[in-house]
């Protein structure tokens, strides 16, 4: 994943616009915020900083993590 | 230096994820963690105060005379009834000692036939509850090893009943232990057990926790049976070791009042008022109305006097290099020393504990030489020193993992249901599904720091109270404590440093 870490604050309002050349369902832990993405494809996560600690972008079906958001305090 | 202030409109952010075929990466046994580097002031502001309240209390230590023994507030807790009979009550330490060995035995067979991918209670049980776990509670509450040691438990079960069925009256060959060897096995296998938890990247499949159990049973108990249980236990046994160190900080403490009771107890040390303190087998052999469990401050433990045993700084110190590296893998130094030159993880996993030896046997000299030497070997001054440094080193465990076993501990609620993955569900939890948000990032942050700051204030009193113990003269005590006050300014900066490290896999 580019950039493979993704840092923010609380409270921020994040959109994620994610392009990928494979097709598979991400997730992102905790928010579990899930989206499926692939070739050809324009997908866009939506949702609010609302929870501060490091989660895990992961490829939903194999559990191989793919990059990190990081939510600071404050 | 200022502070994130909330902001009154959210920012909208947007990124753009370019994602290129899935690699598997490398999986971490136990999912995401929810610590985030500390900030760069709060930082700064710990090393500021690591620094002030390091000599800022010399001004007033420096005053006080002090030609007694080494004395600290106690409290016995046997003494109230309640207690007393709850302590003692063969019911409760028979039952919690049957307890052990099942878990043990839990664990096994879990690691050996449960599901290896997954669902298994051996991962988290062993690395969680147990390595974090009993090592939390060791430290802040007592050292309950010697009586749920599950090798210990099993030796004497064994020897119950070989003689209750009239074959043997000991288990135990008795040969004698090569005291030149001094703790040096139980040195190695800490060593081997520190690259097992840091560097071996397969430490979390369960079918290698059963077999590293099993292995560690076979030396354990070899070694128990060849050169005494009590022997073993106290020279080869690196969790024995490991669990007494923590118990030296820990605010309980067992003691035995009459002196007798340890004469030929090889691992009594002298304690000026007579008796013993946390010596366990003396403990077990004494009389009711011999025997204490005193509530006493915390860390005064680490400043008794101490039986000088060969290779006793050297696992000190092993234990604190430990702890730092595991920290240490995970920062960008790290990979840029990965990178750059031919070290190692298992490299560094030898050569880290050799700097950090190397450094404090330098610091120990300094300190001899700025207290006038005073006719104290040098392996006394270096065994007694180590042990000031444990608090710092226990502060940053604590501060690096207890949000692991605040939320990962949690699975333990589903686990007990499910413990080999089959899909049983023995208490109704195993589908509970452990609650994240039990700690915000901020209050993480500075709890983290507020723990290796009084660490380090723990510290450095018992750097104090060690020099005056040892040097006695206040004037040279004072001088002889300085250079190890910078060590442990270094120490708790390298502490912070690390905190405060952006984490890299």
């Amino acid at each position: 994943m580019s950039p493979a870490e993704i840092s923010v604050s609380e409270g921020d309002r994040v959109t994620l616009r994610v392009s990928s050349d494979e097709p598979m369902e991400l997730h992102l832990h905790r928010y579990d915020v899930e989206q499926e993405v692939g070739p050809g494809q324009k997908a866009r996560l939506r949702f609010e900083a609302d929870l501060t600690g490091r989660f895990e972008i992961e490829d939903h079906e194999s559990e191989s993590e793919l990059g990190v958001l990081q939510v600071r305090p404050g | 230096m200022h502070v994130r202030t909330r902001r009154l409109t959210a920012a909208a952010l947007s990124f753009s994820l370019i994602l290129t075929g899935a690699r598997p990466a490398l999986a971490h046994g136990f999912g995401p963690t929810y610590d985030i580097p500390i900030p760069l002031w709060l930082y700064l502001y710990g090393a500021a105060a690591a620094v002030v309240l390091s000599f800022l209390p010399l001004a007033l230590f420096s005053r006080k005379e002090r030609d007694s023994p080494y004395q600290y507030l106690r409290f016995d807790l046997l003494r109230v009834r309640l207690l007393r009979t709850l302590l003692t009550s063969r019911l409760l330490t028979g039952g919690v000692r049957l307890l052990s060995v099942s878990l043990f035995f839990l664990v096994v067979i879990a690691g050996l036939v449960g599901l290896q991918s997954g669902f298994n209670i051996a991962p988290t049980f062993v690395w969680i509850t147990w390595w974090v776990g009993l090592s939390i509670f060791t430290a802040f509450v007592g050292n309950v090893w010697p009586l749920v040691n599950p090798w210990r438990v099993l030796f004497d079960w064994a020897e119950g009943l070989t003689r209750r069925f009239g074959l043997r009256d000991s288990l135990e060959l008795d040969e004698p232990y090569p005291e030149a060897l001094g703790i040096w096995p139980a040195v190695g296998l800490y060593l081997v057990f520190v690259w097992i938890e840091n560097v071996f990247s397969s430490s979390y499949v369960p079918r290698n926790i059963a077999l590293f159990a099993l292995t560690y049973s076979l030396i354990t108990l070899y070694g128990m049976a060849f050169f005494g249980k009590e022997t073993w236990l106290r020279r080869g046994d690196a969790l024995s070791v490991f669990f007494g160190l923590l118990g030296r900080f820990a605010p309980t403490e067992v003691r035995v009042k009459d002196p007798d009771v340890c004469l030929g107890c090889d691992g009594c040390g002298d304690d000026a008022g007579g008796g013993c303190v946390n010596c366990y087998e003396c403990f077990a052999r004494a009389a009711p109305h011999e025997r204490e469990l005193n509530l006493r401050p915390p860390a005064v433990g680490l400043g008794l006097p101490e039986k000088v045993l060969s290779g006793g700084a050297a696992f000190v110190i092993l234990v604190l290099a430990g702890v730092t590296f595991d920290g240490l893998l995970e920062t960008p130094l790290w990979l840029e020393i990965i990178r750059l030159t031919p070290v190692t993880q298992t490299l560094g996993v030898i050569l880290l504990p050799l700097l950090f030896f190397g450094i404090y046997l330098g610091f120990v000299e300094l300190s001899r030489i700025l207290g006038g030497g005073g006719g104290v070997g040098f392996g006394r001054f270096a065994a007694a020193y180590a042990f000031s440094l444990v608090p710092i080193a226990i502060a940053y465990q604590v501060a690096h993992y207890y949000t692991y076993l605040l939320v990962q501990g949690q699975m333990m609620i589903s686990l007990v249901s499910d413990p080999l993955g089959w899909g049983w569900n023995l208490f109704g939890t195993a589908d509970f599904e452990p609650r994240y948000g039990i700690v915000g990032a901020g209050f993480v942050w500075y709890s983290q720091v507020a723990l290796i700051v009084a660490g380090h204030v723990i510290a450095v009193y018992l750097a104090h109270s060690i020099s005056l113990r040892v040097l006695r003269d206040p004037v040279r005590a004072f001088r002889g404590q300085l250079p190890m006050l910078v060590l442990m300014v270094l120490y708790t900066i390298t502490s912070l440093w690390i905190l405060a490290q952006p984490i890299v896999r």
